[in-house]
């Protein structure tokens, strides 16, 4: 545990001494995993589809606050939907400006949660992202999850049925219009998540805040078990049980991302609880502290208290030396 | 000289500004009544801009009971509901912007007072120096 603790403050000093460094390489590693992600799922457009688009939109993003990676993956889905069909274009464009007007107008920021999530959502994890935004954030930015859950089931929907998008004969105009809205709006696994997503992340918020003793823990722990019971019961009745088995996964992953997410910002030592009482004019306080679990960094300095060139002095001469009998060294 | 309780200060103050204080101190160049009214205004905007949205998305989503609706119904009674789903849909908006934003604006003011005070200080400590400092003709 003092190792961990100590990789603890050591990251903390790293991150504190190179923060301008880490926050630029985070966002250019993001910034590709997002754009060839977005890239290779619904690369369209071919002259976009290119390796050096998305190291120079990654490389662009890095230097830019967050939001900006936001708006460049939304417009280069909207670049690469217009090479598939106007239709699906038009209703992306509509989706992007209500989250925009509805949503970023009041909580602009969690930039990072609104792109990790379609993409934690790809690999079919998504579960840590409700649990992490009510461990660290508030209220507010729980939209940004749902935000990000909503615009991947709309990119997924999209792929899954192509090929109402690109035969030409079938579906025309208006009724592809009608197709494309309808992967929004008829989604049931979409609402599902969204449900599962906004409950966990108010009871995990909910439930941290309280002064109860190891509140993150249980925090976590409810958190997790009432999505997964939330997303088993909506895939039994809506007769998907393949997803079971990733909805696991995916809750045992998020337990364990979770408790790291708690050793790095809520690490209390329980054991050593004091409680103190006084008063003013006014009011009487009880105050509960906890103290933090820290160690402090171990600062190694070496002292020398032998003279480099050790020289071995046998008994007999010490006991010479000092003119004492050499028994008496024993 | 070098005042070193002034540079930490101004120190503290530098810092306040490159970070939390980028969002605060705009905000506080305001009066909460401006402020607010400002953003009412603008989430009006936004809320009619995503109202427009949401009636094109149901145009196209339900077009075919619309058409059945509009031989059904008389024109001015859909204009009703329409304009009843509207008011009330931008006035869930603006309820929620007082609310966000008169918190925000809380939230600043409180955090702004620090900076503040800590430049008053600053400025008394600018006014003692220049006191304390001899004038050119001791020179």
């Amino acid at each position: 545990m003092t190792f961990l603790l100590e990789m603890r403050e050591k990251l903390r000093n790293f991150y504190g001494k190179y923060e301008i460094y880490v926050a630029v390489a985070v966002k250019f590693i993001l910034g590709i995993v997002v754009f060839l992600w977005i890239n290779s799922g619904i690369g369209y457009l071919e002259r976009l589809n290119q390796l050096a688009v998305v190291l120079l939109l990654a490389l662009l993003c890095a230097f830019l606050p967050i939001g900006a990676m936001v708006a460049a993956a939304c417009g280069l889905a909207l670049l690469h939907f217009s090479a598939l069909s106007l239709e699906v274009c038009a209703i992306w464009l509509g989706l992007v400006l209500l989250l925009f007007f509805l949503y970023w107008r009041f909580a602009p920021g969690h930039g990072y949660s609104a792109l990790l999530t379609p993409l934690l959502c790809y690999l079919r994890v998504p579960q840590v992202m409700p649990v992490a935004m009510g461990l660290l954030e508030g209220p507010s930015s729980y939209f940004s999850v749902l935000s990000g859950a909503a615009a991947f089931f709309y990119v997924r929907g999209i792929q899954e049925n192509i090929a109402v998008f690109t035969s030409g004969e079938e579906a025309e105009g208006f009724s592809r219009l009608s197709s494309a809205l309808k992967l929004l709006v008829e989604n049931k696994e979409m609402y599902l998540f969204l449900v599962s997503f906004l409950a966990t992340s108010v009871i995990v918020y909910a439930i941290r805040r309280q002064s109860m003793a190891y509140a993150w823990k249980i925090a976590i722990f409810v958190g997790n078990l009432v999505q997964m019971i939330i997303l088993l019961t909506g895939y039994i009745l809506l007769a998907m049980p393949g997803r079971i088995l990733w909805v696991i996964l995916g809750t045992l992953l998020s337990v364990g991302i979770s408790l790291i997410l708690e050793f790095f910002f809520f690490n209390l030592d329980y054991s050593r609880v004091e409680r103190v009482q006084f008063e003013d004019d006014e009011y009487y306080y009880y105050v509960k502290a906890v103290p933090k679990v820290f160690v402090a960094k171990k600062d190694k300095r070496v002292k020398r208290i032998t003279p480099k060139n050790r020289t071995t002095v046998s008994r007999k001469q010490l006991a010479e030396e000092l003119d004492i009998d050499q028994d008496l060294l024993d | 000289m070098l005042n070193e309780e002034r540079i930490l200060l101004m120190t503290k103050m530098a810092s306040y500004e490159k970070g939390e204080g980028k969002e605060c101190l705009p905000i506080r160049q305001y009066y909460r009544k401006d402020f607010i009214s400002y953003q009412g205004i603008k989430t009006f905007f936004s809320s009619t801009i995503s109202f427009g949205i949401l009636l094109l998305f149901r145009l196209v989503y339900e077009l075919e009971d619309i058409t059945e609706l509009m031989s059904s119904k008389l024109l001015s009674s859909i204009g009703v509901s329409l304009l009843a789903e509207y008011l009330a849909f931008v006035a869930v908006f603006e309820v929620a912007a007082y609310i966000v934003f008169s918190r925000r604006y809380a939230k600043a003011a409180a955090s702004a007072k620090e900076y503040y005070s800590i430049l008053k200080k600053v400025q008394k400590l600018q006014e003692k120096e220049e006191k304390t400092q001899p004038s050119e003709d001791w020179k």
